[in-house]
C-alpha cells in the first residue's frame, strides 16, 4: 500500500473511526481525533502495513490501536479519566429529548462498565463486528470475548432492571 | 424483512445475555425493538437495543459506502505501470549511453576469455606476465636482428677484395689513358 492510497483510504474512514473512538473518550472530539490521529501514526510506521489490502483490514488495525492505547491510558491514569463524567436529568419535560435521553442513559451505563466490557460491547452492538474480529482488535481470545460481552450485557440487563422498577 | 413474535425474541433475549446470538440473531432483535409491538416483559429493553440502533445509523451516517473505497486499490495497478515505464526509460538510456560511448570505461577494464576480472592483484600479475612475454619475444627480435647485421658485416669483408681490385682497375686504366 503506497503512502497516497493510504492517506485516502484513512481519509475516508476517520469519521467512522472519530465516532467510534468519541463514544468512549472523555475529553471531546479533539481527543478522540487525536487518539485515531496516534493510531494511524503508529500503524504506518508498522510493518503490519504491508499485509493490508482492503479498507475493512485498516479498519480493525486503526480500531486495534486506538482501542489498545485506550486501555492503556486508562490503566495509568485510572482517576483522571472517572468514568462517571455523566449525570442525567430523567425530568426532561419535553418529549423530543426524551429518546436523546435515553439513549444517552444506555451510554452512561456503558460507560460504567469495565474498559474492556465497554468496548467488547461496543465492537459488537455498535460496530458490528464478528467475535473472531473483536478478539483480534482487542488482542485476547474468542472465549474470552464473550465472557466479556455476557458479563457487560448482563450488567446493563441489571441496570436497566433496576430503573424499571423505580 | 424477517421478523420475529415475542417468543422468539424472548429465546433470542436469553441467549443475548450469554452472547451466543450470532450478528443475524442480534439484527432480528434490534429489528424487532424497533417495531414497536414490544410485548410487554421486553419493554424494558426497548431502550437498550434502540440505543445500539441509534448509534449504528450514526455510524453509517458518518461513514462513505465501502464500494467507493475500492477505488484507490484499482488505482495502484495503473501506478505500477507508471513506476515501471520509469525503471525502463532510465534503462534505455543506460544502453543508449553504452553504443554512443563504449571505450569509456573499456581502458580500465581487463577482460580474460570474455571474463571482466575484478581483483586488482590478479589483474597486475596477469599483465605482467603478458608484458613479459612481449619483452622475451622483443629480446628475441633484438638477437636475430644482430645475427642479421654480423651477416651484412662478414658480406660486406667477404666483398672487400673486390673493392681493392676495382681500385686497381680504374689505375691501370687512367694510366693507359695518358700513355
Amino acid at each position: 500500500m503506497t503512502s497516497q492510497e493510504f492517506n485516502i483510504l484513512v481519509g475516508k474512514l476517520r469519521p467512522r473511526l472519530v465516532h467510534f473512538a468519541n463514544g468512549f473518550v472523555k475529553g471531546g472530539a479533539a481527543t478522540a481525533e487525536d487518539m485515531v490521529q496516534d493510531a494511524v501514526i503508529k500503524l504506518w510506521r508498522s510493518n503490519e502495513l504491508q499485509e493490508i489490502r482492503n479498507p475493512e483490514a485498516l479498519t480493525v488495525q486503526i480500531l486495534r490501536n486506538v482501542c489498545l492505547d485506550y486501555l492503556k491510558l486508562k490503566k495509568n491514569n485510572m482517576d483522571a479519566l472517572n468514568p462517571n463524567f455523566r449525570i442525567y436529568t430523567e425530568a426532561d419535560p419535553s418529549a423530543v429529548l426524551e429518546s436523546k435521553d435515553e439513549m444517552c442513559n444506555v451510554n452512561g451505563y456503558l460507560a460504567q462498565l469495565p474498559e474492556d466490557q465497554m468496548l467488547a460491547i461496543r465492537l459488537r452492538d455498535i460496530m458490528g463486528y464478528e467475535m473472531d474480529e473483536i478478539a483480534k482488535i482487542l488482542g485476547t481470545s474468542e472465549g474470552n470475548v464473550r465472557t466479556l460481552l455476557s458479563r457487560a450485557r448482563q450488567k446493563l440487563r441489571e441496570k436497566l432492571m433496576s430503573k424499571w422498577k423505580q | 424483512m424477517e421478523t420475529i413474535d415475542s417468543k422468539r425474541a424472548g429465546d433470542l433475549l436469553e441467549r443475548y445475555f450469554e452472547a451466543e446470538t450470532t450478528l443475524r440473531e442480534e439484527e432480528l432483535l434490534r429489528d424487532y425493538f424497533s417495531n414497536g409491538d414490544v410485548s410487554p416483559e421486553h419493554a424494558v429493553y426497548i431502550q437498550l437495543f434502540c440505543a445500539f440502533s441509534e448509534e449504528r445509523e450514526k455510524l453509517n451516517v458518518t461513514s462513505p459506502a465501502l464500494p467507493e473505497m475500492i477505488m484507490p486499490v484499482r488505482n495502484s495497478t495503473r501506478k505500477f505501470h507508471f513506476r515501471w515505464m520509469s525503471v525502463a526509460a532510465a534503462a534505455a538510456l543506460a544502453v543508449f549511453a553504452f553504443l554512443m560511448i563504449p571505450e569509456k570505461g573499456d581502458s580500465l577494464k581487463l577482460i580474460i576469455d570474455g571474463v571482466n576480472v575484478r581483483n586488482r592483484e590478479l589483474a597486475l600479475t596477469k599483465a605482467d606476465l603478458h608484458l613479459e612475454q612481449v619483452n622475451s619475444l622483443l629480446v628475441r627480435f633484438r638477437d636475430g636482428s644482430n645475427k642479421q647485421i654480423d651477416n651484412m658485416n662478414k658480406i660486406g669483408d667477404a666483398l672487400s677484395p673486390f673493392k681493392s681490385l676495382e681500385k686497381i682497375l680504374t689505375q691501370t686504366t687512367v694510366s693507359d689513358r695518358l700513355e
